[in-house]
């Protein structure tokens, strides 16, 4: 009975392992566009990682779970701090267009940014996102709604959406 | 800029290469000390207290592990039973960890309360295990003759249909707290959910035999029994427990609020203020008011077709005026925001301001350069108020600025939460005064 759970435990380990190798880029680039910052954002990938790894069964939803612990982490880590870190604070390259975007998705409140990416970016519906969040699927719409509006503003202010 | 615009914009972010430098997952320290210890002094001395009588001690302590930290008082002391819930201090190191610990903590509260004020008659609680990640717990009666199962959380499960009407008609409500009663499970099984702005405890009942629920007289479990049992639980987290735990957990952004489950999530923002004070000299208006009346007629231009929002207005009828060019008695029409309406919008908008809230108003549209916002007022919005901005813009009738997640977060006013209402206006005409 034991090596039958321990055999169980390890394929979900190995599972969890190939979930991070396969999805962590993804999850840390949607935690950048939401925080910032680089350093925060891979802080937050590898310790909602390890916290299901360490979690195990307990866990029935594993990569929903993930995703809303990473963002959970990196809000705690952001609201600590007391203020969202400017994107020419970060030393770190990347594309002029990526910084525009980047730059632009900052000027929107938390949850506006983290509805954006993870509707926009990832693709998850309105209902997900608020799992995620911590918000309901109606609020995550009016936080999508307003956030095309100011989006729209600031990226067409800038003239780097139309072409 | 239209659904795939964005999405079109948002790909932008896969030119962004990724740290060449992950670790390997096994080699990333956990974090288990010292929150975790505290944790398991605290689960070890709850069960040990709640089984002792029934001779289970060496079971709790097998289950939870030894205590680590409890050199003398030992477990199951009369004064750690009427503790109120430890909300702080927690490490902020771990926002996810804090949260589970924290709910948990409440879920164990609740496990002891069970004990002290009784279940209802032949139910025997033991724990089980630690259900799905944050904020889940679970007493699970499975070895004996039926299953109690509590989960305890800040933000609402999806399988409770708060705020939307209950399946079943509501049994209760105390204030800001509802009991609603669920549908009977696919088990069997019924379920309870007590309802506070920021925390939910859903109970469900597996009673051995099937449910004789509508029929008291039978044996099983009876309806009056839970009710009863879920005011003594009601009463008991207000008396004792800090707003600080109904309110979200430390290191973290605060719960999910009452205005955001209402299905308003920032409404018209022109502005945020760092104090009360400025935001009473920010506003153009500031009243006392009722709500009178809900307008949800007002459609808000909406580019995703896939949404259907609208704007609410509000009618208020103006009982002070604090600032203002306002007259008292004069109806105010408000718009605040966008929602997703329903046909309880206008209880539940009652239900969020109370009798009588002070508004910080500024005219719809109205420019607000120092916030770098620009007025531009629709032409139905003429001679429409808005709130001053979508945090701390309503102060209802129990002293709670309920529409003030940033500014609580930065400090301010969270000696307000629970002021007497006359101090709070005091407090503000005072802001006013000062202002000349």
């Amino acid at each position: 009975m034991g090596g039958v759970l321990d055999a169980a435990v390890r394929r979900r380990n190995e599972w969890i392992e190939d979930l991070y190798r396969e999805r962590r880029d993804e999850l840390w680039r949607a935690l950048l566009a939401y925080s910032g910052d680089a350093e925060l954002a891979a802080d937050a990938v590898a310790e909602a990682f390890a916290q299901a790894l360490r979690r195990g069964e307990a866990l029935r939803s594993p990569l929903r779970w993930i995703w809303k612990a990473a963002f959970r982490i990196a809000a705690g880590e952001l609201k600590a701090r007391g203020r969202v870190r400017h994107v020419d604070d970060v030393p770190y390259q990347m594309p002029d267009q990526a910084t525009d975007l980047l730059q632009a998705i900052a000027t929107l409140s938390p949850k506006q940014r983290a509805a954006v990416v993870l509707h926009y970016y990832i693709g998850y519906p309105a209902k997900d996102v608020a799992k995620i969040i911590g918000s309901t699927p109606g609020a995550v719409r009016v936080h999508l709604s307003v956030s095309r509006r100011r989006l729209r503003a600031v990226l067409r202010g800038g003239g780097e959406t139309d072409g | 800029m239209v659904d795939r615009e964005l999405r079109r914009w948002l790909r932008a972010l896969d030119s962004i290469e990724g740290p060449t430098d992950w670790p390997r997952l096994s080699k990333i320290p956990g974090k288990p000390l010292p929150t975790a210890r505290r944790w398991r002094a605290f689960a070890s001395a709850a069960v040990a207290l709640a089984l002792a009588g029934a001779g289970l001690t060496v079971a709790a302590v097998a289950f939870f592990g030894a205590s680590e930290t409890e050199p003398g008082g030992g477990p199951g002391t009369r004064n750690q039973q009427q503790a109120p819930i430890p909300c702080t201090p927690l490490e902020a190191e771990d926002a996810s960890q804090i949260e589970f610990v924290t709910e948990t903590k409440i879920g164990l509260w609740l496990f002891e309360l069970l004990q002290e004020t009784g279940a209802p008659e032949g139910w025997v609680v033991t724990p089980d295990h630690l259900a799905e990640g944050p904020g889940g717990f679970r007493l699970d009666l499975s070895q004996y003759e039926g299953r109690f199962e509590v989960g305890v959380g800040a933000s609402r499960p999806d399988w409770i249909n708060y705020p939307d009407p209950p399946a079943e008609p509501q049994l209760a409500e105390r204030g800001d707290a509802a009991l609603y009663g669920g549908s009977t499970g696919a088990e069997g099984h019924q379920s309870f959910f007590l309802v506070f702005p920021d925390l939910w405890i859903g109970v469900s009942v597996f009673p051995e035999g099937g449910l004789t629920w509508e029929d008291p007289g039978k044996e099983g479990i009876r309806r009056d029994a839970m009710v009863a049992w879920f005011h003594v639980v009601a009463e008991e987290i207000e008396r004792t427990t800090p707003p600080a735990c109904l309110t979200g957990s430390p290191g973290e952004e605060p719960a999910l609020g009452l205005w955001e489950r209402f299905g308003i999530a920032e409404g018209h923002e022109v502005g945020r203020y760092e104090s009360l004070g400025a935001m009473a000299r920010g506003a153009h208006a500031v009243v006392g008011a009722v709500v009178t009346g809900v307008d949800g007629d007002h459609i808000y231009e909406e580019d995703d077709p896939g949404s259907a929002l609208r704007g609410i207005r509000v009618t208020l009828q103006a009982t002070e005026v604090l600032k203002g060019d306002v007259g008292v008695g004069d109806a105010i029409p408000v718009v605040v925001g966008l929602a997703e309406l329903d046909e309880n919008v206008e209880e539940r908008f009652a239900e969020l301001v109370g009798d009588e809230g002070i508004f910080f108003l500024v005219p719809a549209g109205a420019p607000r350069p120092e916030f770098g916002i620009g007025g531009e007022a629709p032409e139905e919005w003429a001679g429409d108020w808005t709130l001053a901005t979508s945090q701390g813009a309503v102060i209802d009738d129990r002293g709670t600025a309920v529409f003030a997640t940033d500014i609580v977060d930065r400090g301010f006013p969270e000696d307000l939460d629970g002021m007497p209402f006359p101090e709070v206006r005091s407090r503000i005409r005072s802001a006013i005064d000062e202002d000349g």
